[in-house]
């Protein structure tokens, strides 16, 4: 879409005609002081292309009136598709004055509401504002904001960056049916669970209800029937129990029970009075037989005791004389065992006394021995000592062998010296006697001798020939080395090597002495000499004297002869005191037998005293029982004649017992049955009339049509979640691909101003909510108001971009848009809509004319439908 | 003897609570089951039959309501030039002790509960062979006793029961399955059988009358009676069906194929007498296949005929959606909304999904296209 010429008549103060013509495609500049109608003009264009001409009422098109009324019309004409086009529109209080009229190439091709429809179409957009909207920037609107139209429109735009076909209706499809699933599952859900008053609760609630009541109906109906059954059981028992045959045939029971039962006890009454007669008839005669035989004891026992105390007499006498003869046998015993004991002591005394003169004498020895070894061993300790001190002031063979190593260097230098000396030798001729000497004694010929220091020959004849050997040649070393030898030796006290030679001699041998000194020592005191002292202090002191003893071996035989006597001695006394002893315990008892034998007779003799004539009574009483057994034998036949004909008194008894137990039963389980029949009847009367079953079957088909409508809207909610997280899925994509295209085209034209500008676009909304800048991101809002506004301009531009290259071009309309910027800045902004307006048509309207002089574009003019 | 003409029903079932049904129609549907005592009765004026013989399940349980079991004794003990001769039926079984004890307290001498299995005899020269049920499952052939059952040769014999000749399902008691031929067998002039809740001849002379006031799509219509003459013993019975149900439950099977117009369909197998309507329950099985424009004008239909009737109910449990790209065009072309419909629609007709899963998926696709379509 291209503008060509807009024209007003009867807008605001434009009463008569007025238009700007010639607008071209690219830049387009009006600029004119305030008041000169740029608003007027912006509003009517904005107004023609969205305001519907039935929209009187409404507060935009009221704006278009003039004050002195009149109705508005604008006439828009723009190129659009090959075509020129031309809107033309009329508001007005009187709805037969309206108008809206749509010109194709001069030809009237729609009016009124399809002439907007047609509009709408070629803008792309719906009535409410579409893409081209957002193109239109009005004086002092710099914000970016979130709210209302705008947003709408921008994400309109956003749609159709991505291409997609009737984007803002597909868009706005998009949202409605957002909004009608999370609507429809708000309703019946919160995030913790059914939501109030919602029909997912209701139903959730009444199957939770109609589940209980369900349970409670089926406990009652089965209560209903276990009562029926139970009813049916204790009926039927009733029945049986209330039978009038069955019941009379107890009775007849019963009554013959107790009959029997009588007549058993009156019988049972004289087998009892039988029974006593016999028992007093049994007791008399007992009674005599009783005193028979008490009689006869007496009899017996006097006899008895007569005849006890003659033996006991008897047994007395021998008991003393056996008595008598074991004390004789004792005193005899007696004697013999002192005379051993006393033979015995005398022979332990001469053997004790034999051992102790023994040891008396091997004290003495010892002590004797100790004394010597203890003065030996003093001797060798003071002569170890004094070795010792001689050893210790010798050479040791270590202190020897480190002095033997300095003279041993010291030789070895004294040869290197030697080898290097300048020598001579003397060759006598053999006839000469002369000789040459030194310090008087002849040089051997034809021997070459060394000049280590200054030698004096004395030649015979001739006079002193000195030699002296050159300096220095290993004097140095030599002297070093005998320098530490005489240190050494110094150090340990010696003068010379022989010295220190004989000294480690000596001092070898006295070790050796010592070692021998030692073993000697050890030998003698092993433990030390104190050891032997406290030996020596432990002997007994004993004196010096001598007994005439015989000898020991002898001794102890004889104490061995003693002892075995003793023994004899002993175990003979030993039998005799046993046989003592028994012999008087036998004596005491046989003493007390006979006395008791004594008492025995006066006891029994006193026992017949009523009795004058025993033996006579006695046969009386045996003639009076023999009577009384005759008594006894009738008695017992009269009895048992009476038991043989006895009924069971027991079995009569538990017969009349029972039989009364079950007419007392039978009476007490029937008014205990009437009883627990009745309450049955009741409960199961009372919950027939309740029509609990039916209820259950009502009941339990509510449940089932609320379980399935549960279901059902369990499902439809499960169907709508699926539903809107597809819709929130895909638009989220879709988000991020469509915000892509609008960065690509915003990015350019930021660094037209800020070259390392970065716009962060919320994908959501499709806002730039901050913009990065020399790696600093600021939000959009703490921006200045001048950055705000060169960015919304921009994004509008970038937007013009994208709609230009989807093929339908969209003016830019900028009313007086930058009013904060300044001057450095806005020729920037100038370059930016310069560089757009190569595709995109742009048109500014400004009252800032020397500011907007450099932008450059087509001028405008406003001017008067007469004037054009 | 000139003949005896009486009423054959059973199945009445009153006190049923209908709690599947809406609360608005559960009202209608048991004062049906009460109003048609009197329909009965007047069938029997109608017809010049002066006993209605009611095979069983006379009541809906052992232990209706007292209003139900009262109202009930009240109109029957009312019609007192009618005879009533009534057998438990497994439902309303002897177990119920109460009820039937109640009922004849409450009801005159012109009802008959007959509890044992022993003939009576409602007119001179007739013999009713009555086989109530004891309690719910007996267990045995209740009617085996008629064989056995002498009565005078020159007398009607019409042997009265509760049970299937075949395995009829639902809560049926197989062992106490009735010979189809027992007629035969027991030298019966007509055997009036209850439980099966529909109208069933098994011979010439054994019939289900079914229920006279029906309870449930398995047995689809009005309810109806069975109006039986017989002009002396050994001759085949005269029958006469006469409806007596108010309500009439319907179960239309509508198959559909993806091109169809559904809402014509659907129209098709309705009852074109709206005024009729009212009292018609309405269950259409859908079935087949139908695309997702189709299933929103089948819905359409559905929203618009649906008040008319008593109750109308679809199961679409069987019909399958088929998605052509045309329709998913329809939600959106491209963009956004298609890609969520493409995903939807991948969702419900792709593999390895549950079967759960993959319907949530298609009703979330039909959901989209219905919110578009009514965008």
């Amino acid at each position: 879409m291209q503008i060509k010429s807009v024209s007003l008549r009867n807008v605001r103060q434009f009463i008569d005609p007025v238009s700007i013509r010639d607008f071209g495609p690219g830049l387009n500049l009006l600029t004119a002081s305030n008041e000169a109608g740029k608003s007027t003009f912006f509003d009517a264009l904005h107004a023609a292309f969205y305001f519907p001409h039935r929209s009187w009422k409404q507060k935009e098109a009221k704006q278009l009136e003039p004050r002195s009324g009149g109705d508005p019309e604008v006439e828009v004409a723009f190129d659009y598709d090959g075509a020129v086009w031309k809107i033309g529109k009329r508001w007005s209080s009187s709805a037969a004055r309206r108008q809206a009229r749509l010109w194709k190439d001069d030809v009237l091709v729609a009016q009124a509401g399809e002439a907007e429809d047609r509009l709408a179409e070629i803008l792309g957009a719906s009535a409410e504002g579409g893409p081209a909207g957002l193109l239109w920037v009005r004086q002092g609107v710099v914000e970016m904001s979130e709210r209302g139209e705008e947003q709408d429109a921008r994400r309109g735009i956003m749609d159709s960056v991505a291409g997609e076909v009737e984007a803002m209706t597909g868009g706005r499809r998009m949202e409605e049916a957002l909004n009608a699933v999370r609507k429809a599952i708000d309703a019946e859900m919160t995030t913790r669970g059914p939501k109030r008053g919602s029909e997912l609760e209701r139903l959730t609630g009444e199957v939770d209800y109609l589940g209980k009541e369900q349970s409670r109906l089926q406990d009652l109906v089965r209560r209903q029937e276990s009562d029926l059954e139970l009813r049916r059981k204790l009926r039927l028992e009733l029945a049986e129990l209330t039978d009038p045959e069955s019941r009379h045939a107890d009775e007849q029971a019963a009554r013959k029970a107790a009959q029997d039962l009588e007549a058993a006890k009156a019988h049972d009454e004289k087998v009892k009075a039988a029974g006593a007669s016999l028992a007093s008839q049994e007791a008399k005669r007992d009674s005599v037989q009783g005193a028979i035989d008490a009689l006869s004891l007496k009899l017996t026992e006097k006899q008895q005791a007569e005849e006890a105390q003659i033996q006991a007499a008897e047994a007395f006498k021998a008991g003393q004389q056996a008595l008598a003869d074991a004390e004789t046998r004792l005193g005899t015993a007696r004697q013999d065992d002192a005379a051993a004991d006393q033979e015995q002591r005398a022979c332990r005394d001469m053997r004790d006394r034999i051992l102790k003169a023994q040891a008396a004498q091997a004290a003495r020895s010892r002590r004797t021995d100790l004394e010597k070894r203890i003065a030996d061993a003093e001797a060798l300790r003071a002569r170890t000592e004094t070795l010792d001190a001689e050893i210790a002031q010798g050479l040791s063979a270590k202190a020897l062998a480190a002095l033997e190593a300095h003279e041993a260097n010291l030789n070895v230098a004294i040869r290197a010296r030697d080898r290097a000396a300048a020598s001579f030798t003397v060759r006598y001729e053999a006839e000469s006697v002369g000789r040459i000497r030194i310090g008087g004694a002849p040089v051997d010929g034809d021997t070459a001798r060394s000049i280590t220091e200054t030698t004096v020959l004395d030649i015979d004849g001739i006079g002193a020939l000195e030699l002296r050997p050159p300096v220095g040649a290993g004097d140095e070393s030599v002297e070093a080395a005998r320098v530490v030898l005489q240190e050494a030796l110094t150090t340990n006290g010696f003068e010379d090597m022989a010295a220190a030679r004989v000294s480690a001699v000596k001092r070898a041998a006295d070790e050796d002495v010592l070692r021998g000194l030692t073993a000697q020592f050890a030998a003698i005191a092993p433990d030390g000499i104190d050891a032997l002292r406290k030996a020596l202090a432990v002997l007994p002191v004993t004196g010096e004297g001598v007994e005439n003893l015989p000898a020991l071996d002898a001794a102890e035989a004889a104490l061995d002869n003693a002892d075995v006597v003793r023994a004899k001695s002993g175990a003979t006394l030993r039998e005799a005191q046993t046989a003592f002893d028994l012999a008087d315990k036998a004596f005491a008892r046989l003493e007390g037998a006979a006395t008791s034998a004594g008492e025995r007779l006066v006891r029994a003799t006193t026992a017949l005293g009523a009795h004058d004539d025993p033996v006579t009574d006695l046969e009386q009483m045996r003639a009076e029982v023999a009577t009384l057994e005759d008594a006894v034998v009738a008695a017992r036949g009269a009895l048992t004649a009476l038991e043989a004909q006895a009924p069971d008194l027991r079995a009569a008894e538990a017969v009349a017992q029972r039989t009364a137990s079950v007419l007392e039963a039978t009476r007490t389980r029937v008014a205990a049955l009437e009883r627990q029949l009745a309450e049955l009847n009741g409960a199961i009367g009372q919950r027939g009339s309740e029509g609990i079953e039916e209820e259950l079957e009502t009941v339990s088909g509510q449940l089932a049509a609320r379980r399935t409508r549960l279901e059902k809207l369990q499902f439809d909610i499960r169907a709508n979640k699926r539903l809107l997280k597809a819709l929130e899925d895909a638009q989220a994509r879709a988000r991020n691909r469509h915000v892509a295209p609008v960065v690509q085209e915003l990015v350019p034209l930021l660094r037209l101003i800020w070259p390392d500008a970065d716009p962060v676009v919320n994908a959501e909304t499709g806002m730039i909510t901050s913009v990065t800048r020399r790696a600093v991101e600021e939000d959009f809002d703490v921006l200045s108001g001048g950055t705000r506004e060169q960015i919304s301009l921009l994004v509008r531009l970038a937007f013009a971009r994208i709609l230009a290259r989807e093929g339908r071009p969209a003016p830019v309309i900028l009313d007086d848009a930058i009013v904060y910027t300044d001057d450095e800045r806005i020729e920037q902004m100038f370059n930016a809509l310069t560089q757009q307006a190569q595709d995109v048509q742009i048109i500014v309207f400004s009252c800032r004319q020397r500011a907007f002089r450099a932008l450059g574009g087509t001028p405008l003019v406003i001017s008067r439908e007469d004037a054009a | 003897m000139t003949g005896f003409t009486f009423v054959h029903t059973s199945d009445l079932h009153l006190g049923k609570g209908f709690g599947q049904m809406p609360e608005d129609l559960r009202g209608r549907l048991i004062e049906a089951r009460h109003e048609v005592l009197d329909r009965l009765i007047q069938v029997a004026r109608d017809h010049g039959a002066g006993h209605i013989l009611i095979a069983g399940d006379t009541f809906d349980t052992t232990g209706p309501s007292g209003q139900v079991r009262r109202q009930a004794a009240t109109v029957m003990s009312g019609a007192n030039d009618i005879q009533w001769w009534i057998i438990p039926g497994n439902h309303d079984s002897l177990a119920g002790e109460e009820l039937w004890r109640r009922l004849d307290e409450e009801t005159g001498p012109n009802v008959h509960v007959l509890r044992t299995p022993e003939p009576v005899r409602p007119a001179p020269g007739v013999a009713l062979l009555p086989a109530p049920w004891p309690r719910q499952f007996p267990g045995v052939d209740l009617s085996e006793w008629m064989v056995d059952c002498q009565t005078p040769e020159d007398e009607i014999r019409i042997g009265l029961a509760h049970g299937g000749v075949v395995d009829f399902g639902e809560n049926f008691d197989s062992s106490a399955t009735i010979p189809p031929d027992r007629d035969r067998s027991a030298r019966l002039d007509y055997l009036a059988l209850g439980d099966w809740h529909g109208a069933l001849e098994i011979g010439p002379r054994v019939r289900f009358s079914g229920s006279p006031e029906r309870d449930r799509f398995r047995h689809t219509g009005r309810g109806s009676c069975t109006v039986v003459t017989i002009a002396g013993a050994g001759q085949v019975p005269q029958i006469q069906i006469v409806e007596t149900g108010r309500f009439s439950w319907q179960a239309p099977v509508l198959t559909l194929t993806p091109d169809e117009d559904a809402a014509a369909a659907l129209s098709q197998v309705l009852d074109p007498d709206q005024g009729a309507r009212r009292d018609i329950l309405m269950r259409v099985e859908v079935q087949g296949f139908l695309r997702l424009s189709g299933l929103g004008h089948l819905d359409d239909a559905v929203v618009e005929a649906a008040p008319d009737f008593a109750y109308f109910d679809m199961d679409d449990g069987n019909l399958t959606i088929e998605y052509e790209l045309e329709d998913i065009d329809l939600i959106a072309p491209s963009g956004a909304l298609r890609e969520a419909a493409d995903e939807l629609l991948a969702e419900a007709t792709g593999e390895g999904l549950s079967e759960e899963e993959m319907q949530v998926a298609q009703a979330a696709l039909n959901r989209l296209w219905t919110l578009v379509r009514e965008g």
